[in-house]
């Protein structure tokens, strides 16, 4: 048997669905597995975890990444994961902009390792950039709704006059619905710019242009494409549809249906190879409810709330990756199979949002049931209910 | 109407009794509890009240708790949750106690024929050594059996029947007071045990009387149901999928589909027997596809009772209409097609945490229930 693959996945919030899943996953396709964490987080709870180390209370984008190199040095990790939008941003700005104060020799080791966890740098800003990323994915022949990036408010009312109401405005940077906006007329565009324009405080991108995206709205539903890749080839990848949101139409699923999904498994082998993406992440479509007609909508490169359920259809991401990093051939399927359909609940989301959920007695619901510790910190999530 | 309904438990650990309130409730009774100490049912937000029983209580001082709690809640229907609680409800109309009696205790006695129908029958419809003979009377198959009144009788019958041989006593539940005989020189030993005096009996004298039955190979099916007054008013049948332990008889996860062959018999069982109350009744399916035999009769809630809801049909609602006088608009039946899995929790996770039943099909985890979900979760540690 080979020896484990020591992992690192690193980690901004406590509360971000998915990190805590990871552990059980990677540690049974072969990783060992590290955490940096703030502390309290879902994650830590995880018996899959070997290692953990807290980031302090209040770390600043600098304090992080000398947590990463410190956590780094201690365990050696083969690969680095980001668990959510910020990790992911952090270590790009690591590789492609790193900060003055950043020693050079931290840097290059830092450096190396999330080249060859997350794939060519070149890319990193295009693929999660709203205002960079349509074009790019344009360009690799892949669908996305019409779209411009403007930088003034007749700019979009332009786009808008051309394509009509409602219209999606976007920040560059995003995470879930927030620095994204539905306009619905002529005012609410207004706003929307207004709003958005304003450089995000939270961001540690140094970005003062005001560019925003501009983007068709396309009435349908959400459509995720969990992904395993290496070297700028897909592995693995399976497809859901959105069945329920925890909140509105830009709220992160609940309850998802998996499916054969040829074409967007084709559109996201060309994004793969196109950004020369490695790791595991996340490609959100959107399949117009009218004509059945798939657009991008964005590329999430951190681990999502379903990149651990593969392994129960056997398209398991983390055994492709394994497999991959070891070059052996891997043991599970690198997609479904026509025919192939199955709904899945996800654990604690649904139950949070209406515990009397149909769904959750309907289906199989996605409980860590062999991470007693992680199910008890699931469990103490859901606040006090009257009778 | 009045819609209170009293659940009476002497047992903390059974699973049917914590899941039970929340379906009950929302059929439209108001849930009142006796219990004891500890019990998981105490933790379902669903019930309205609940008294809990002195540690160590003796029969007698669980009786009075009853009459006690039936004289201040005032309940329509009793509805009891393990084998010693329908033991202590059938012994308190058949032989009431001299302590209870006058108008309180006809009170008590009156509610509790309402409750579980017509005594005569009682107490045929619960030992195992009456049944068979009674439900052959109503051409319901059983496996082959002898009665024993001795040990030396029970070595006789069984060495006339093929091993395995099944020992049963009167009164059992999951495997307590049943033993699998494989050898013949196990049968004296396991027919000494089984005829000695154990809790079940309440310490009520009886005849010495063992079932002694061919072992017969196969799943068990159940159909479970509700009926008023001999009337099966709704039903679901069920067959075991998976065992939780092979010590302890109960399933982990089962199949629900219809099972006309074993409805049938229950209901002619239930209108037979005047049976008022919930019920599930065990047969065994012989692994030659013949006919399903009768193996016994809870009459008590039982761990998969609440789920009928996975397969259209409301238990807890229609016995409510009829409580309320009010026609029947619920379903008698499960949906024509039923054919679905539902996995036991936490008896298949207990069992096996990475089982892929767990993974792969809907439980019948108390998701809107979390006092009751926290209590079950926390049996791994027990």
């Amino acid at each position: 048997m080979p020896a484990a693959v020591p992992v690192l996945l690193v980690s901004t919030a406590a509360r971000w669905y998915g990190a805590e899943r990871m552990p059980r996953a990677l540690a049974k396709a072969g990783f060992e597995v590290s955490l940096l964490t703030p502390r309290h987080s879902l994650a830590e709870s995880s018996r899959f975890v070997r290692r953990v180390a807290y980031l302090a209370d209040h770390t600043t984008p600098l304090d992080w990444i000398q947590a990463v190199a410190a956590t780094v040095r201690a365990v050696s990790p083969t690969q680095i994961v980001p668990c959510d939008d910020a990790s992911f941003r952090l270590l790009a700005m690591l590789v492609v902009a790193p900060p003055s104060r950043l020693q050079p020799a931290v840097q290059s080791e830092l450096a190396a390792l999330i080249r060859a966890s997350l794939g060519d740098p070149a890319h990193y800003l295009a693929s999660v950039d709203k205002t960079l990323l349509s074009n790019a994915a344009a360009r690799a022949g892949v669908r996305t709704p019409p779209h411009a990036v403007i930088a003034t408010p007749q700019e979009g009312e332009t786009f808008a006059a051309e394509h009509g109401h409602p219209v999606v405005v976007k920040r560059p940077n995003t995470t879930a619905d927030d620095g994204v906006r539905i306009a619905a007329s002529p005012a609410e565009l207004r706003d929307a710019i207004a709003t958005l324009g304003v450089p995000n405080p939270a961001d540690f991108e140094t970005d003062s242009s005001g560019r925003l995206l501009v983007q068709k709205h396309v009435d349908g539903h959400s459509c995720y494409h969990d992904v395993a890749a290496w070297e700028g080839r897909m592995l693995a990848g399976y497809a859901g549809d959105r069945l329920q949101t925890f909140g509105g139409v830009m709220s992160p699923a609940t309850v998802v249906r998996y499916r054969h999904a040829p074409e967007i498994h084709a559109m996201s082998e060309r994004l793969v190879a196109a950004f020369g993406i490695n790791g595991l992440f996340t490609i959100e479509f959107i399949v117009e409810r009218e004509t059945g007609t798939t657009f991008l909508i964005d590329i999430e490169r951190h681990i999502g709330p379903a990149t651990h359920c593969g392994s129960v259809m056997n398209v398991d991401l983390c055994a492709a990756l394994a497999a991959a990093l070891q070059g052996v051939p891997s043991r599970s399927r690198n997609g479904l199979d026509p025919g192939d359909e199955r709904v899945l609940v996800h654990f604690p989301a649904e139950w949070l949002r209406d515990p009397q959920s149909k769904w959750l007695r309907q289906y199989p619901v996605d409980v860590p049931w062999d991470d007693p510790e992680l199910l008890d910190a699931m469990l103490a999530m859901q606040p006090s209910r009257p009778a | 109407m009045n819609r209170k309904l009293l659940l009476v438990s002497t047992a903390s650990r059974w699973l049917g009794t914590a899941r039970m309130p929340r379906s009950l409730a929302r059929a439209g009774f108001e849930v009142f509890l006796l219990a004891p100490r500890d019990s998981l049912a105490l933790a379902s937000r669903f019930v309205t009240r609940s008294v809990v029983l002195r540690d160590e209580a003796t029969p007698m001082q669980w009786l009075l708790s009853l009459v006690a709690m039936i004289n201040e809640v005032d309940p329509n229907v009793v509805v009891p949750c393990d084998e010693v609680a329908i033991r202590l409800l059938f012994e308190l109309v058949r032989n009431p106690p001299r302590h209870i009696d006058g108008e309180a205790g006809r009170k008590v006695t009156s509610l509790v024929r309402r409750s579980l129908g017509n005594p005569e029958h009682y107490e045929t419809s619960i030992d195992k050594t009456l049944l068979p003979a009674a439900a052959m009377a109503l051409a319901v198959p059983v496996p082959r059996h002898a009665i024993a009144h001795s040990v030396d009788e029970a070595v006789r019958l069984a060495n006339g029947l093929d091993y395995p041989v099944v020992l049963k006593r009167r009164y059992g539940f999951a495997t307590q007071g049943v033993a699998i005989i494989r050898h013949p020189d196990e049968v004296r030993a396991a027919a000494a045990r089984l005829l000695r005096a154990m809790q079940l009996d309440l310490g009520v004298e009886r005849p010495p009387a063992l079932l002694v039955q061919a072992f017969v190979d196969g799943p068990t099916q159940s159909q479970t149901m509700v009926a008023f007054d001999g009337v099966p008013l709704a039903g679901f049948a069920r067959q075991r999928e998976v065992i939780f332990a092979t010590d302890k008889g109960a399933s982990a996860v089962v199949r629900l589909r219809k099972l006309p062959h074993i409805r049938d018999c229950t209901e002619r069982i239930c209108r037979a027997f005047g049976m008022s109350g919930f019920f599930s009744v065990q047969y065994i399916a012989p692994v030659d596809g013949s006919d399903p035999l009768l193996l016994e009769i809870n009459r008590r809630i039982v761990t998969f009772m609440h789920t009928d809801e996975h397969c259209g049909v409301d238990l807890c609602g229609a016995l409510f209409q009829r409580l309320a006088g009010v026609p029947q608009t619920l379903p008698a039946d499960m949906r024509d097609g039923q054919d679905s899995i539902v996995v036991s929790f936490p008896r298949e996770w207990l069992r096996d945490p990475e089982s892929p039943w767990l993974r792969d099909y809907p439980s019948d985890a108390p998701w809107d229930d979390p006092g009751v979900l926290r209590a079950l979760v926390s049996l791994r540690h027990e």
